[in-house]
């Protein structure tokens, strides 16, 4: 009887020890998973593959940044300096000029400079573009496609599901590493896809 | 608690979750067929004027190899480049050979004698109308991206675009003379290529014209590499070259007239010599949204060729019979 009892107190201590084993080992393991999957999302980045982009406006609107973190981007190595730019001119114009009325970019980000007879540059001002991708398609059925959208890393907060990528119908949107955050047009050539 | 309310309570909550779930789904959905706010319209100037289309389309001939480059029309034979395979046939689709090539061709020209000019990237290979190959000229470098070829009297005329320079060759295959268009004395610059089109062709009188796409202009050059004359204007309207690389190609009819092909909204137009727009031979809508520029030849008739590359298919265009 005094041997069953003794056992018994065994078994409670033992259960009891185990239990607080198990626990302690599920702890430090969770935890560890948990820094190991937040180190991994750390590793990874949002980024639009530009040779997928339908630039269907969403990224403009669905980004939980306002403006969102998607901007315009311009390859200069694609651009052909014209004079008449799809991207910043509104299609069929008739005065080649910056009057507002003739600008495609809802928010006058792209701004024109001369350079030399024939060749006018265009750049982006980072804090007026919207990321509509209203310019980059202009670019694309007339020019080059040297302007394209990109997430900016040093603005996209990184979500966990991003939300623009939720709604992407073309699902340009994927995680990239870290290492390399960017689809530049130019040095990221469709083949790379 | 009653039994039955306890499994309406339950039925309620199941289907409020199943709601929430399949809405959300659908709500997803719908906002994947919104509207854009954002949308770039082309407004009219892809509607053209009937009254301005001219021509119409007669004959479809299908091509059985894949990715069609390049297309060239001489007594009665089209030879078309693929990626890596030469075709020719007979107006009617007749195959009269096709012929595996190293490629990538990249340019072709038929001559009067019916001797192929292939331009493969960088270097000029020259085949038979049996499509035996007679000679490889050497390769120029391998940056070399040759978009052309013309051919006048004793000389070969081939477009560099990746350096934006027309070598003139002997029919042997000696360089004998290259030229940028800058030696022009009303403007600093001379050939700008954006991209990898510009294209060559001769007139009846032997003249030789290029097309500077990158200021939207067809330029007429003496054997020297000086300007003799230019016509075109950037513009969205349908007398001009809408933005950059265009005309993409071009070719020159048996009176003189251009016919033209523009990349983007891909418009196929015929100039008189003057430079004056004429007519329409092809609108946009003839093409597959996003198409390739496609390259386009005539026939002694003036009749067009036109190489469309995204439904793999050469499309004659005749003119309509005026009343």
């Amino acid at each position: 009887m005094n041997d069953r009892k003794e056992n018994k107190a065994k078994s409670r201590r033992d259960f009891l020890q185990s239990t607080a084993r198990y626990t302690l080992a599920i702890s430090i393991g969770g935890i560890g998973g948990l820094v190991a999957s937040k180190s991994k999302t750390g590793d990874y980045l949002w980024q639009i593959d530009p040779f997928v982009c339908t630039q269907c406006g969403r990224c403009a609107d669905e980004c939980v940044l306002t403006p969102s973190a998607v901007k315009c981007f311009h390859a200069f190595d694609l651009c052909g300096y014209c004079d008449l730019c799809g991207g910043y001119f509104k299609p069929g114009v008739m005065d080649l000029n910056t009057g507002g009325e003739n600008q495609l970019c809802p928010t006058a980000a792209i701004k024109r400079n001369f350079v030399e007879d024939p060749f006018f540059e265009y750049t982006i001002d980072e804090d007026l573009c919207i990321g509509c991708g209203k310019c980059v398609k202009g670019c694309s059925s007339f020019g080059n496609g040297s302007l394209h959208l990109q997430i900016n890393q040093d603005l996209c907060v990184n979500c966990n599901q991003c939300a623009i990528a939720r709604m992407c119908p073309s699902d340009a949107i994927t995680r990239v590493p870290a290492s390399n955050p960017y689809k530049v047009k130019g040095d990221f050539i469709k083949s790379n896809t | 608690m009653n039994k039955n309310l306890i499994y309406l309570i339950l039925i309620v909550c199941g289907l409020a979750i199943a709601y929430i779930m399949v809405g959300g789904l659908f709500k997803n959905e719908l906002k994947k067929t919104t509207k854009n706010p954002y949308e770039y319209d082309l407004g009219d100037i892809n509607k053209i004027d009937p009254e301005m289309i001219k021509y119409k389309e007669t004959k479809r001939i299908g091509l059985s190899f894949a990715e069609p480059k390049v297309v060239d029309y001489s007594s009665g034979y089209l030879a078309i480049g693929f990626e890596n395979q030469l075709q020719m046939i007979d107006t009617s689709g007749r195959e009269i050979f096709n012929k595996a090539v190293s490629g990538p061709i990249t340019s072709l020209k038929l001559s009067k004698d019916n001797l192929i000019y292939l331009g493969c990237k960088n270097h000029i290979e020259k085949y038979n109308t049996n499509g035996d190959l007679i000679e490889t000229w050497q390769e120029i470098d391998p940056s070399t991206y040759i978009t052309s070829i013309a051919l006048k009297d004793d000389y070969v005329f081939v477009a560099n675009a990746s350096g934006a320079v027309v070598l003139q060759y002997s029919l042997t295959g000696e360089i004998l003379h290259s030229f940028d268009g800058k030696n022009r004395t009303d403007s600093k610059h001379g050939f700008i290529i954006p991209s990898p089109y510009f294209d060559l062709d001769v007139d009846s009188g032997g003249e030789l014209w290029a097309a500077n796409t990158g200021v939207q202009a067809i330029e007429n050059y003496n054997l020297d590499g000086s300007l003799r004359a230019f016509w075109g204007a950037s513009s969205y309207d349908l007398k001009g070259f809408i933005g950059c690389c265009n005309p993409a190609h071009f070719s020159i009819l048996e009176n003189d007239s251009f016919v033209t092909c523009e990349k983007g909204l891909v418009r196929i137009k015929i100039y008189l010599p003057s430079g004056e727009l004429e007519s329409v031979v092809a609108t946009p809508d003839d093409f597959s949204a996003n198409s390739i520029p496609p390259d386009l030849t005539s026939d002694e008739m003036n009749n067009i060729y036109i190489l469309d590359i995204s439904r793999k298919m050469i499309r004659k265009f005749e003119r309509k019979e005026t009343s």
